[in-house]
């Protein structure tokens, strides 16, 4: 999206020599803008001087807001059941969205592919043995992570934020980062970015995992790209498995072909950091960050 | 292996249909209500929107923030629509943007505190629709961003792929004209003419409310 900021440089009322008719014109082209608030207040303040002596402008202005209020009020339509059916039918038949990993997570070599699909086999065959005993993840208690990973697929949490991850990087990045302020009023909770000299925060947006809100922080880290996640209590200790983990070790871990994922618990909300990097080496960056 | 490789394709596929129906879902009913007012049935207005759905749901890779799915989904309905050209599409007869101009010259000289606002506020759902299809199209759809889908101007400007400036003048210029054909049927609505809007200004009915 282009830069929306408004730019009315052409508007100077101060030394506005025109016809009396074309200042209303000039007005009248920002009144509905004014009705709606959507005006820098520098430019607010000239057109509120100028309804001062200007009748018919402040008549506009009474139009603008009745039309306004009047569409506001419009009823809005209720989609049928019978259309929402046909809405589900008609996405099970299209093509599935671009769910695969990016040329630049997947790599380019078809060798590398085939090394992660092996890495993933073996992962499965971890995971089936450790999945008739006890929580998959376990990590021990300075956060480094065991051997005990298993493929992403087996808990919701993990599946979902593994599929947004390789949405994101299937493409082009959503860009500079919003401020943080703004992205800290959307959701319940008060997040901290990880604070580390090695790292540096690119991009900051809210996202939804299983229908709740959610927040997602790009970082550049080693040349590479790294997304952590902020997700609410709700969610992290929505499953058994994780909870189980949690109070065990204090973290859980995800290996996923060259994937890796490290989830922990904050006081205020869960965490996740997710890239090309094995769960160990995001728990030495997490106990980095928390001794700046 | 190849067993493995189908459900973690599964696995993401199915993640990703939750969290499209998380997002898109919840804004079916608005998109519906656009899509009505520039189609000439209910069951136009619904293949639309379902195709619209389905379009988006293959482009589900590229929505990158979900605080605008909204205003994606706007734009891909709008694509949609545009695709189905007059097939789908419906508009009246355009009435002279001049003789409006003149129609709303009239009313700002003639108005008086409450009279529009009441004339307004009597006309009902479908006369309003009459109205707003009788402005050309670009104007009618800035005004209905905004007033009717509570889209703010920038948000309107990305759905419509149009500078912010040209947004902020759409939308006055838009109720400006408005104003004018409301104040131009307003005697026939008021006798109950069933959507007479686009014969009465045909006919050049001029006149301050």
């Amino acid at each position: 999206m282009s830069d929306l900021r408004l730019n009315i440089t052409d508007v100077d009322f101060a030394h506005d020599d025109d016809t009396r008719e074309a200042r209303h014109e000039l007005l009248a082209s920002l009144l509905g803008a004014y009705a709606d608030n959507e005006l820098p207040p520098e430019t607010r303040s000239q057109i509120d001087a100028h309804f001062t002596g200007c009748a018919r402008c402040r008549r506009e202005l009474d139009v603008q807001r009745i039309l306004r209020d009047r569409l506001g009020a419009e009823p809005v339509p209720a989609a049928s059941a019978a259309l929402r059916e046909r809405i589900a039918a008609g996405i099970k038949q299209a093509a599935p969205p671009a769910l695969a990993p990016s040329p630049a997570v997947e790599g380019a070599s078809r060798h590398r592919i085939m090394r992660a699909w092996v890495a993933v086999g073996a992962l499965a065959i971890v995971s089936v043995s450790v999945l008739s005993n006890a929580p998959a993840w376990i990590t021990s208690p300075n956060g480094a992570a065991t051997a005990n990973n298993i493929s992403a697929p087996t808990n919701p949490l993990f599946t979902e934020i593994l599929a947004n991850y390789r949405l994101v990087m299937a493409g082009n990045l959503p860009g500079r980062a919003r401020d943080l302020e703004a992205v800290r009023a959307a959701v319940p909770f008060a997040f901290a970015p990880l604070s580390n000299s090695a790292l540096r925060l690119l991009g900051a947006w809210t996202t939804s995992i299983s229908g709740e809100p959610a927040v997602v922080l790009e970082y550049r880290w080693n040349d590479r790209i790294i997304l952590q996640y902020f997700v609410t209590d709700q969610l992290l200790f929505q499953s058994a498995d994780v909870r189980a983990s949690l109070a065990q070790a204090g973290s859980a871990s995800v290996t996923n072909g060259s994937e890796g994922m490290l989830l922990w618990a904050e006081p205020e909300y869960g965490t996740l950091l997710v890239g090309n990097f094995a769960p160990e080496k995001f728990a030495t960056l997490r106990d980095a960050s928390r001794k700046h | 292996m190849p067993q493995l490789s189908s459900t973690i394709s599964d696995s993401l596929l199915a993640a990703a249909e939750v969290r499209f129906n998380a997002l898109v879902l919840p804004h079916l009913d608005r998109m519906l209500g656009f899509a009505k007012r520039r189609t000439p049935s209910v069951s136009d207005a619904e293949d639309a929107v379902q195709e619209a759905c389905v379009r988006a749901w293959t482009a589900f890779g590229d929505l990158r923030d979900d605080t605008k799915t909204r205003a994606w989904l706007y734009q891909i309905l709008r694509g949609v629509l545009s695709d189905a050209g007059d097939k789908l599409v419906r508009r009246a007869a355009l009435v002279s943007m001049t003789r409006l101009d003149d129609v709303h010259e009239d009313l700002m000289a003639s108005h008086t505190d409450g009279v529009f606002a009441e004339v307004t506020a009597r006309i009902d759902s479908e006369q309003l629709e009459a109205a707003l299809r009788l402005i050309p199209q670009d104007f009618a759809i800035a005004v209905e961003l905004h007033d009717i889908d509570g889209f703010k101007y920038h948000e309107i400007a990305a759905i419509v792929d149009v500078p912010l400036g040209t947004v902020m003048s759409r939308i006055a210029r838009g109720r400006r004209l408005l104003a004018a054909t409301i104040a131009s049927n307003r005697k026939l609505w008021a006798l109950g003419v069933a959507n007479s809007a686009t014969r009465v200004m045909q006919i050049g009915s001029r006149g301050p409310i």
